[in-house]
């Protein structure tokens, strides 16, 4: 997604959560880049700064650091697991925005977030990322709350959910992802994007 | 006899509920969180040994373990549980420009999200020998993220919508093992959630414990469709 973007001629920051990821953080070589840790506030922080002082201002931040573990009950289920799958995934995800946002209101507004269908409270999953998938509904209402806060100052948010678990992310898939998150003409606030979306469908992929 | 587990049963709802559970001829264990409160003392005197009293911190595996072998001391079988306990916060106003308190964010997700499965896995061998097995959670509108209109109270909000998804799980491991589950949005009840009884609701506990006693105790069309109702019986979505 950063190396679509940059080809379209924006000027992409590669934040990384983590470390190598896929294997192709070497596609971000010719990008600005900076490695945080969602967990850690001082981090966070400083990722945002690097950011404000590279880019001058933000269009558009998007959100897709995801940190998934097994945990099932009758299986010694770790409440400490599942905090800090809370902590990454839906706290993080916090703590990036507020950060991020003071280098945002001269922009395009646009916050996106890749995540995964798991956090969907409406479809059965399988029982086996109890913590995980509560850390996505956590994250889920976030994402509405902030929409309710910020739409009324021209904020636009858009959440692409993925089968990660059936999907590989594949140019096809990533440009698709691209297109519905950077919709600038679309100012609906919030927009919950997955498979029975017609901007992209991961049903078609998996036939 | 029925034997029920109430988590935060020392006052508001959690109180309610065990006495009517009590009144109705039930053998009750209260999972006690505060212990200089009086009320849970003076209702074992009128029920005596119905009434088991066990000191529970659903934020501590600890606290919870330990409850649930004071417990099958007493027993062999819980038919219903109902979790019940949970937190609010003074701090639910802040917002992302004030600035948000991820340590009291932690502090709520621990007791309000990560307690009932605390105390679902540590009472699973009591419950798997209970004739109802019957799992009743107590969540809030504030979880419905299809309804939120809020601007704040984040971690609240979060907590009991990964409550919500919490129970959808347990749903689809355990209903299969004949497992039945009633998930309840008391509505805006006067509560002592915040640590001082709250004047400010539209329904009393003790209102509240009479339709929620029933939703919880009657089998019906929540047996094989996880539904949150409120309780006036309306249906809230996800």
């Amino acid at each position: 997604m950063c190396r679509i973007w940059r080809d379209e001629g924006n000027a992409v920051l590669a934040a990384m959560a983590g470390g190598a990821g896929n294997g192709k953080a070497a596609e971000t070589d010719s990008m600005e880049r900076i490695w945080f840790n969602p967990l850690e506030a001082a981090s966070v922080q400083a990722m945002a700064a690097k950011a404000g002082e590279a880019m001058g201002r933000i269009d558009m931040a998007v959100i897709c650091f995801d940190r998934r573990k097994e945990s099932a009950l009758r299986e010694g289920f770790d409440s400490r697991d599942a905090m800090e799958l809370y902590d990454y995934n839906a706290l993080g995800t916090l703590r990036a925005i507020e950060a991020l946002l003071p280098c945002m209101g001269e922009g395009s507004k646009r916050i996106g977030f890749l995540s995964d269908v798991r956090g969907s409270l409406t479809e059965p999953m399988g029982v086996r990322h109890l913590g995980y998938d509560m850390s996505l509904a956590a994250r889920r209402m976030s994402i509405q709350i902030m929409a309710n806060a910020l739409g009324g100052e021209g904020y636009t948010f858009r959440a692409a959910a993925l089968d990660l678990e059936r999907e590989e992310p594949e140019e096809e898939l990533a440009v698709a992802v691209c297109r519905a998150l950077s919709d600038m003409a679309d100012r609906e606030v919030l927009r919950f994007v997955g498979a029975s979306d017609g901007r992209y469908r991961t049903e078609a992929r998996r036939e | 006899m029925h034997t029920a587990l109430v988590t935060g049963a020392d006052r508001g709802l959690g109180f309610a509920l065990t006495a009517r559970l009590l009144s109705d001829g039930w053998r009750v264990i209260a999972g006690r969180y505060l212990e200089d409160w009086p009320e849970l003392p003076t209702l074992a005197e009128r029920y005596g040994e119905r009434l088991v009293i066990v000191p529970m911190d659903i934020g501590s595996e600890e606290s919870v373990h330990m409850a649930a072998k004071l417990a099958s001391a007493q027993t062999d079988s819980v038919d219903l549980v109902i979790h019940n306990a949970a937190v609010s916060t003074p701090l639910k106003d802040l917002d992302l420009r004030s600035g948000l308190d991820y340590g009291d964010m932690k502090r709520i997700y621990n007791i309000n999200a990560l307690g009932m499965l605390r105390v679902t896995e540590a009472f699973l061998d009591l419950t798997d020998a209970g004739s109802m097995k019957r799992q009743c959670i107590v969540s809030s509108e504030a979880g419905s993220v299809e309804r939120c209109e809020r601007r704040a109270w984040y971690g609240y909000c979060m907590s009991k919508a990964a409550l919500n998804m919490g129970a959808m799980r347990l749903y689809e491991q355990l209903r299969p093992e004949g497992y039945t589950f009633r998930l309840f949005h008391p509505g805006w009840m006067k509560t002592y959630m915040s640590g001082v009884k709250s004047e400010e609701g539209e329904l009393e506990a003790d209102e509240v414990a009479e339709a929620a006693a029933r939703y919880f105790v009657e089998p019906g069309e929540a047996d094989d469709r996880l539904v949150m109702r409120d309780w006036s019986g309306k249906e809230w979505p996800w």
